[in-house]
């Protein structure tokens, strides 16, 4: 009866694999409601950002801060956000996906990779890698990606970057995470046209101070705009990690639990099987005796 | 009597919102006093304490460098920055990071393919092992 026994052993896996991925699913969505909720808390943030920056609009009427200008010199760069771990189903590769298909529009590109599997991916198709960042924390605060865009002002300022592009994961629901392309520098158009627009319309008449000049506060605001971009689009990432994992794990416990029942079925046959047959030999052992 | 709606954030979510009577915030050009009706302000904060009036009582709330907005209706908006520590040392984690991918693509053969037969090599080998191990804890 060997092969009950192995049916019993094959049994024995699936259910320790389902005790793991159950676990994993739980903890996966606890840290996917923190990411959530981390997302919803940066609104406020957000909104004081972008209501000082029209307001800023208004009265100034710089519109040239490198920022906001765009130039020719330097190469085209992507920041693709990954995971460090897998098994989160089809997150990454719909990422890397993107990805490729960028660097073909691209031919001049460099890539800023980050999380392990962005790196492990590049470094499998041979792609040109300017800087990597693995090992961030699973809750990120501001802090852990101010590096990352510090990196990217700073080129694009010396005119090493021609454009900044951000490819992630947009959190859109639990079950949908779709890939994303933001383009990071020059600031997108709706921030660059509220200052150009300006120099048209009737300046309001409220007056401001500014403190020390307008052009500081304004360098300083714009700053704090792209590190609030780049931080948002990490919260997104995050979030569809942990969902995408959250939903594989689930779909991983849901596939062992049918193996197990398909399993136990055929460890039951096959058991069943076992005592027709050794009654069949009782009883043929019986009648031949009878028969004397 | 007239208030002011005082809003302060910070990247990570929204500290305090709450009507007062007076604030008083430390900027890069001094410390200065907001009443209701001030005329519009942007301003550089420094790190210090920002004090407000609530119900004629002072209240205060430590913050980082930030920016604080004053608004002709009466609305002021603090924003703090949370990432002021990890600003100054950005760049220098911005360079390791540079530094880390040239170290990857040093690490990595020219030839791709013989990279991805070498890895793969590796992990059967590792996969082995694991699977070695597993059968002599299993007979003993």
């Amino acid at each position: 009866m060997s092969s009950a026994r192995q049916i019993k052993q094959r049994i024995k896996t699936a259910k320790n694999i389902s005790k793991i991925t159950k676990a994993m699913e739980m903890v996966s969505a606890s840290k996917m409601r923190r990411a959530q909720a981390q997302a919803l808390a940066t609104r406020p943030y957000t909104r004081a950002l972008q209501e000082s920056l029209q307001k800023l609009a208004n009265e100034v009427k710089t519109d040239i801060h490198p920022f906001l200008t765009a130039h020719e010199s330097g190469i085209d760069v992507a920041v693709v956000i990954s995971t460090d771990k897998g098994l989160c189903g089809g997150l990454n590769q719909n990422l890397f996906k993107e990805a490729m298909a960028w660097q073909k529009e691209h031919p001049h590109s460099k890539l800023v990779v980050i999380g392990r599997k962005a790196v492990a991916f590049a470094r499998i198709y041979g792609l040109d890698v300017h800087a990597q960042f693995t090992d961030l924390p699973d809750t990120v605060g501001s802090n852990d990606t101010i590096a990352i865009s510090t990196l990217v002002s700073k080129a694009f300022i010396d005119q090493t970057f021609r454009t900044v592009t951000v490819i992630y994961m947009d959190f859109i629901s639990t079950l949908v995470q779709k890939v994303r392309t933001v383009q990071l520098l020059p600031l997108p158009k709706e921030v660059s046209d509220s200052f150009k627009s300006e120099n048209s319309v009737e300046k309001q008449s409220t007056e401001y101070l500014f403190e020390p000049s307008p052009e500081e506060i304004l360098g300083d605001l714009l700053n704090y705009y792209l590190e609030n971009t780049v931080y948002q689009s990490f919260l997104e990432a995050k979030a569809s990690e942990h969902s995408a994992r959250m939903v594989a794990m689930k779909n991983a416990s849901e596939n062992a639990g049918d193996l197990m029942k398909e399993l136990e079925l055929s460890f039951n046959k096959s058991r069943q099987a076992g005592i027709t047959s050794e009654l069949l030999d009782i009883t043929t052992a019986i009648l031949a005796q009878k028969g004397k | 009597m007239k208030q002011i709606l005082l809003t302060v954030v910070s990247q990570e979510k929204q500290l305090l919102k709450a009507q007062v009577e007076q604030i008083t915030a430390p900027t890069a050009t001094g410390e200065i006093t907001i009443l209701p009706e001030h005329i519009g302000l942007f301003s550089k904060l420094e790190t210090g304490e920002l004090r407000y009036l609530v119900d004629g009582k002072v209240e205060s709330l430590v913050i980082s460098d930030g920016f604080i907005t004053v608004s002709p209706d009466s609305t002021v908006t603090v924003m703090v920055d949370t990432a002021q520590f990890a600003r100054d040392i950005s760049l220098q984690k911005a360079e390791e990071a540079v530094k880390a991918a040239q170290e990857t693509i040093k690490a990595s053969p020219e030839d791709r393919r013989e990279l991805l037969m070498a890895e793969a090599s590796l992990k059967r080998a590792l996969l082995e092992i694991r699977i070695a191990q597993k059968s002599k804890k299993t007979t003993i």
